[in-house]
């Protein structure tokens, strides 16, 4: 999928715990983002206000001027979304952050893969919508509203139903559909049958080549899975 | 002495002394009435007697008949009005009180005995002397005994029922709602909504007894029992709190443990290093997991959450929410954690925070108890609608559990973290399904594996306003 970050996303961290901080700082970093920190909330209080940050990642609890009072004072100020990284456990500070204006929260403790799976929703999902419904990943484009699937250009001629799944995996990229969920949703009523879903793919695998077809993957116990950025398999470490 | 029974005893002198007035004036009202019939009834039988055979009172036949024996034993005889003598030599001298009534001017005058049965009448009638006045006179007969007896006892037997249940419900009767009121009061102790009225200032305070010592115990107690419940309730609360804050004042430096070991892991190029990081990094996951629980835990048995206001969870999104935050562990375990949702929102009501805690808990069981083979393991949880129902799946290709542990796999100290611990996650996953009113039933996954099936109601929503 063409989601571009040729210029690294500007991160805003407001955490006061000094070894948090600086794990968080260094993950980031490590993750393509460009971060700034703070560890108080008064010195944070400004920040978002005066430079521009893609996003904000705040600790509830900080000297000087808690989260809940940063977030209350952005509040129509600031558009970026707010992470909110809380170890509070009741549910009414968890909407209480939503009411202040938070667009999610990361309960502690957590691993900094989940937060930056998080980041990278929230900002994918900020920049949804300027691409129109032209869907590109390996040597593939998917145009969606022409109803045609170019590989290296060239038109692979997609039967309808073939090129319904493929809309159907794409347009819900990185997430399992069973396959109840893509006959319902790309086949005719005759063709429901979630077997003829595994047919389809394996011809949608032969006719759009090897590396294309590694972004249609199988999901043991669902059924499939269109995956937008393959990442290389980490190796087993227990 | 008792007051309450001094009370009562008044009330009986009372009820007994009504009951003997009451008695006296049934027998005194039979007594006449008995004279009356009796006397009537005599008359008549005079008549009868008479009518029967007045050959035999014919003094002017010859010779002279003065009288006769009748079969029940009794007599009637003539006499002379003016001396009261009878020619009859068998006859009873005639009662002088009677015939001085009759010589008096009186038809007839009677004399009866109501209670022995016996007595007399002396009858004047339309003949010449000596045969002007008549004298029938009775004796009681064992038959009349008998029915005059019973006719007594019946009288007296109800008059007495009669008196007893009256004087019965007077007397107890005020004790016996002043018994149901304490009932009801005592039913009240002890209940936050009872509305328990003070002592009465007005006429029930005169009842200054045993009862009414119970009903101020009572009062006293239901103040006291509210007293405690509050303090009781304060130091759940302050439990609760402390819970929470220790729960929170563990999450952070377990939150810059954990990172700080995903930060080492990822850098450890020493396998036995590696592996040691990676099971730190579990038993952080673990210890984080084990404070929700007890928390949940706590809150379950305590009732904290019983007055927390459901809230409309979008499962959808909560299931992808746990599976995002167990993902990095499975990861690292390689076993492949994924999840599928319908592009709808399914809706349930429900407590967030124990579904979660339920949910997280199912998910951390199924990677923590897999034993990865042939390079990857698979854990998956699909959420989906039926109708007006929703069912949530978590599969797993683990070991499973073997059928005849399945009915108590989530007794505590079953797939428990070292196998022997305490097991808490799935006991609290049963409580909260129970709680939510969530089916769940487990069962094994074919060819191996674990598959846990949950299945709700869907919150439809409200209908919108044109």
């Amino acid at each position: 999928m063409t989601t571009n970050n040729a210029v690294a996303s500007k991160i805003l961290v407001v955490e006061d715990d000094a070894p948090i901080a600086a794990t968080l700082v260094r993950g980031l970093r490590a993750a393509g983002f460009e971060v700034e920190l703070s560890v108080r909330g008064d010195q944070a209080q400004e920040l978002p206000l005066r430079s521009r940050f893609d996003l904000v990642v705040l600790d509830w609890n900080l000297p000087g001027l808690s989260g809940d009072a940063l977030l209350a004072h952005w509040r129509h100020r600031v558009a970026c979304p707010v992470i909110v990284l809380t170890a509070r456990v009741t549910l009414e500070d968890r909407l209480r952050a939503f009411e202040l204006g938070a667009a999610d929260y990361v309960s502690k403790p957590f691993f900094l893969e989940e937060l930056v799976a998080r980041i990278k929703a929230r900002l994918g999902r900020r920049s949804e919508g300027s691409e129109g419904r032209k869907l590109c990943f390996a040597n593939v484009v998917v145009d969606c509203d022409a109803r045609q699937t170019l590989v290296d250009g060239a038109d692979v001629h997609l039967t309808q139903h073939e090129q319904n799944v493929l809309t159907v995996l794409v347009e819900r990229a990185d997430r399992a559909l069973t396959r109840a969920q893509i006959a319902s949703a790309a086949l005719t009523d005759g063709e429901v049958d979630e077997r003829t879903v595994d047919s389809h793919v394996a011809r949608l695998r032969r006719k759009l080549g090897s590396d294309a077809a590694k972004h249609l993957q199988t999901v043991w116990g669902i059924g499939y899975r269109f995956v937008s950025a393959l990442e290389p398999k980490p190796s087993a470490r227990s | 002495m008792i007051r309450a029974l001094q009370t009562l005893r008044r009330r009986f002198g009372f009820a007994t002394a009504a009951l003997v007035l009451l008695v006296g004036l049934a027998l005194i009202f039979v007594a006449l009435y008995s004279v009356a019939r009796l006397r009537a009834s005599r008359v008549s039988d005079f008549v009868r007697a008479v009518a029967a055979d007045p050959s035999r009172l014919d003094c002017s036949a010859d010779p002279p008949r003065f009288g006769q024996q009748l079969s029940d034993g009794s007599s009637i005889y003539a006499y002379d009005r003016r001396t009261g003598a009878s020619a009859n030599r068998q006859a009873p001298p005639i009662d002088t009180g009677l015939l001085a009534e009759v010589q008096g001017g009186s038809e007839y005058a009677i004399k009866t005995n109501v209670i022995l049965g016996y007595g007399s009448v002396v009858i004047a009638v339309d003949r010449p002397a000596p045969c002007d006045v008549f004298q029938l006179k009775w004796r009681a007969t064992s038959e009349l005994r008998a029915r005059t007896t019973l006719t007594f006892a019946m009288i007296l037997a109800v008059a007495i029922a009669i008196a007893v249940a009256g004087g019965g419900l007077w007397v107890v009767r005020p004790l016996l709602d002043r018994l149901s009121h304490a009932s009801r009061l005592a039913a009240r102790v002890g209940r936050a909504d009872a509305v328990i009225e003070p002592a009465s200032t007005g006429s029930r305070a005169v009842h200054e007894d045993e009862l009414t010592e119970v009903e101020s115990a009572l009062r006293d107690a239901h103040v006291r029992i509210l007293d405690d419940r509050e303090e009781i309730e304060s130091k759940n609360r302050a439990l609760a709190e402390h819970l929470a804050d220790v729960a929170h004042d563990l999450k952070t430096p377990l939150s810059s443990l954990q990172l700080e070991l995903e930060e080492l892991s990822a850098k450890l190029v020493d396998a036995d290093l590696s592996a040691v990081a990676a099971r730190a990094l579990s038993d952080v996951v673990y210890i984080d997991s084990l404070v929700g629980n007890l928390r949940v835990a706590s809150e379950i048995e305590e009732g904290d959450a019983d007055g927390r206001v459901a809230q409309r969870i979008e499962l959808g999104a909560l299931i992808e929410r746990c599976v995002s935050r167990v993902h990095p562990l499975a990861r690292r375990k390689s076993i492949e954690l994924a999840c599928a949702r319908p592009d709808e929102a399914v809706h349930a009501l429900g407590d967030v925070l124990h579904i979660e805690r339920a949910l997280m808990n199912l998910l951390q069981n199924a990677v923590a108890h897999h034993d990865v083979q042939e390079g990857e393991g698979h854990v998956a949880a699909v959420l989906e609608r039926d109708g007006a129902r929703w069912e949530l799946r978590i599969v797993d290709d683990g070991p499973g559990v073997p059928p005849t542990e399945l009915p108590t796999v989530a007794e505590r100290r079953k797939r428990s973290r070292s196998g022997d611990g305490e097991g808490l996650g799935l006991a609290i996953v049963v409580a909260v399904c129970k709680r939510e009113r969530i089916e769940l039933e487990f069962s094994r996954e074919q060819p191996r594996g674990l598959r846990v099936t949950l299945r709700g109601t869907i919150d439809a929503p409200a209908p919108s306003l044109p």
